[in-house]
């Protein structure tokens, strides 16, 4: 039989760990009934996941492309969007349900005892069921457009994919602690997610931007050098190394800095939630 | 074996403040001091250890800590200062169907929850056929949750806990729903699960089955600890603290019925009790007045009345405020504590007044002579001595 210890001080890092590991099944329960309870009772059900990506892509064409010609770095814009959208969404769902999952869950919080960090990366992984879903509709469309995937492409992708990945995580744990402490932030997530919107080169290229100080903010955002790679990886462009990295690094450390203040907040969870 | 050492549990409490905080008032309050924040202590100084196997029922009244404890004790909150160290998974049951969803089945919901219980679906598959039989539901264990009715999601709820098997096992008040077959049952359950040789902590405020189920108990007091002993001594000790108030006061009936405003013990020993009555009535009222006596665990011990069996002994009572003294024969009761209820009636015509709680008093009997002992309430055995002689030695 194994010794428990409660302190004041909780566990440590390395116990919290192995606990999540202890725990893992449910990951997989919890987003299962989050995906289950999103598709029931929708006539369309999982068609949803494939008509939404579709209907944007097909927006945004007509309005950015054909109304407004926006250059897109000979790439055809359903492409070239569409590209963009997948990564966007992945990320723009994940950070707005990880961000409320710990208030939405408040009951079970309230209840029982589980690792806390179960929470946000369940609701995660509910966005990457979408993400993966979505993913085979983006194969179809390459191979339409006549972007058949190629090696690059495959290599470029699951970079890309981490450096999104780490940086949800990350923004994620961070909404989530914050959520619970000032409910201020149910509104502020709706509203930080249209602004990242405009700084990160979805629906326009950043060719299109010339000034020094912003080339320089769009550097630091993950999730543009992400879409930048993928879009490299489609066309067989030479990919931009030095972003790459920078991407990785900074997702990185927005990865260490939510989890270590989701953990620094957690114990107090189950008291003011 | 659990070992709970110095717990404390600290809450902030903002007199003027909802519980959660937002982004202003916190910006706010770093110009400001804390002026407002007043430190509340749970619980304080709670020390005491459960060996293996044993049945602990934990008692206190509403705010004593217990709930507190129990919340320390399954990790959902931590403590401000203590330690605990406990021996064996330990899985807690502080509310009857915490994660069940209303829009997945009954299937669904039952590996669901068994898993946020922190079982693995393979040991779920195992307890299934178990779980369904105990609830009684599997005529609709594919039927989405929400068309069940409130008693077939807890019987649900209650049966993946109870199939849990953890060597510590904490059920807070989760019995207080349901009907009373359903109590049965799961208590019935709770004593497989304790003979079966697990540590079992339960919170409850219904006496009887703490009794039943447990064999010792401890007893918390505005956050401290008072005692832990065997179920019976704790559970009437804790009577005894219910009897705190022995007056009662109240305000005149709006519309001029017959009514109790004052009940003051006057004077009390082994055989009698000496009470003051004071009642108002808006109308001259011929009364009764009847008087019910509970014992610790609120089961009826006796009834006496002044005009409800003798209609000649009536109370005549006059407009206003009428005062009386009664003495109430106590000298058969056992040592122990009584609530007493007071009913004004118009016996077999109507009722005036009823309290159900109106006061309580305590009979200490001491020992009059040597090779004797004298009649406990606690013992089990009633709250009424009476003689039995011998006539005859053939």
């Amino acid at each position: 039989m194994s010794l428990t210890v409660i302190s004041p001080k909780g566990s440590s890092l390395v116990l919290e760990i192995k606990e999540l590991w202890q725990f893992r099944e449910l990951f997989y329960f919890f987003s299962w009934r989050d995906i289950k309870v999103k598709y029931k009772q929708t006539v369309l059900g999982l068609l949803w996941l494939v008509l939404q990506p579709l209907i944007m892509m097909i927006i945004f064409t007509f309005f950015f492309s054909r109304a407004l010609g926006v250059h897109t770095d000979s790439m055809p814009y359903p492409v070239f969007c569409f590209t963009g959208l997948l990564f966007w969404n992945f990320f723009s769902s994940g950070l707005v349900s990880a961000g409320n999952s710990m208030v939405s869950n408040s009951n079970i919080i309230k209840k029982i005892y589980f690792p806390r960090l179960i929470i946000p990366i369940s609701s995660i992984i509910v966005a990457l069921f979408d993400f993966l879903i979505t993913i085979l509709i983006y194969a179809l469309v390459l191979i339409y457009f006549k972007f058949p995937p190629s090696v690059k492409t495959l290599f470029c992708f699951p970079i890309a994919f981490y450096i999104v990945l780490q940086t949800t995580l990350g923004m994620g744990f961070l909404l989530a602690a914050l959520n619970v402490k000032y409910r201020d932030f149910r509104y502020v997530i709706p509203f930080m997610i249209q602004i990242l919107l405009f700084v990160t080169p979805v629906i326009y290229s950043l060719s299109l931007v010339d000034n020094e100080l912003l080339k320089f903010v769009f550097g630091l955002n993950p999730i543009a050098s992400a879409i930048q790679l993928a879009r490299a990886g489609v066309l067989g462009a030479p990919i931009m190394w030095g972003n790459v990295l920078t991407g990785l690094i900074i997702s990185l450390s927005f990865l260490l800095f939510g989890f270590y203040f989701f953990r620094s907040v957690e114990n107090e969870f189950a008291d003011i939630v | 074996m659990v070992d709970i050492q110095n717990i404390g549990k600290r809450y902030k409490i903002n007199h003027d403040r909802k519980k959660y905080f937002t982004l202003r008032e916190s910006i706010i309050s770093v110009f400001q001091s804390k002026s407002k924040e007043e430190d509340f202590w749970a619980l304080r100084n709670i020390s005491f250890k459960i060996e293996e196997g044993e049945a602990v029922g934990i008692i206190g009244k509403n705010g004593a800590g217990k709930s507190t404890l129990l919340k320390i004790l399954s990790k959902i909150t931590h403590p401000t200062e203590g330690r605990i160290e406990l021996n064996g998974r330990l899985a807690s049951l502080l509310e009857v169907g915490t994660g069940f969803h209303q829009e997945l089945t009954g299937r669904e919901n039952i590996f669901l929850n068994g898993s946020i219980l922190g079982l693995k679906s393979k040991e779920i598959k195992a307890r299934f056929d178990n779980i369904v039989d105990f609830s009684g539901v599997e005529k609709f264990i594919d039927t989405p949750l929400k068309h069940y009715s409130s008693g077939m999601q807890l019987r649900l709820a209650f049966a993946v806990a109870s199939y849990l098997d953890p060597e510590i096992l904490i059920i807070d008040e989760v019995l207080a729903v349901g009907d009373a077959e359903f109590q049965k049952k799961c208590i019935g359950r709770m004593n497989e699960v304790s003979k079966s040789g697990r540590t079992l902590l339960f919170v409850s405020h219904d006496m009887n089955s703490v009794l039943s189920l447990c064999n010792s108990a401890v007893l918390l007091e505005k956050g401290s600890f008072v005692v832990k002993g065997p179920a019976s001594e704790v559970v009437q000790r804790y009577s005894q603290n219910m009897a705190d108030a022995s007056e009662y006061l109240a305000l005149t009936d709006i519309n001029g019925r017959p009514k109790i405003t004052l009940v003051k013990i006057d004077s009390i020993d082994d055989n009698r009790l000496n009470l003051c009555l004071k009642l108002n009535s808006g109308i001259k009222q011929k009364i009764s007045l009847d008087f019910h006596l509970r014992d610790h665990l609120n089961r009826i011990i006796g009834f006496g009345s002044v005009g409800a069996l003798k209609y000649n002994e009536m109370l005549e009572m006059n407009k206003g405020d009428n005062t009386y003294i009664l003495a109430l024969n106590i000298s058969a009761l056992a040592s122990g504590t009584y609530n007493v209820g007071i009913d004004v009636t118009q016996p077999n015509v109507e009722w005036f007044d009823r309290v159900p709680d109106c006061f309580s008093f305590k009979i200490e009997k001491s020992v009059v002579e040597s090779h004797s002992r004298v009649m406990q309430q606690g013992w089990g055995y009633g709250s009424v001595n009476f003689d039995v002689n011998l006539i005859e030695i053939r």
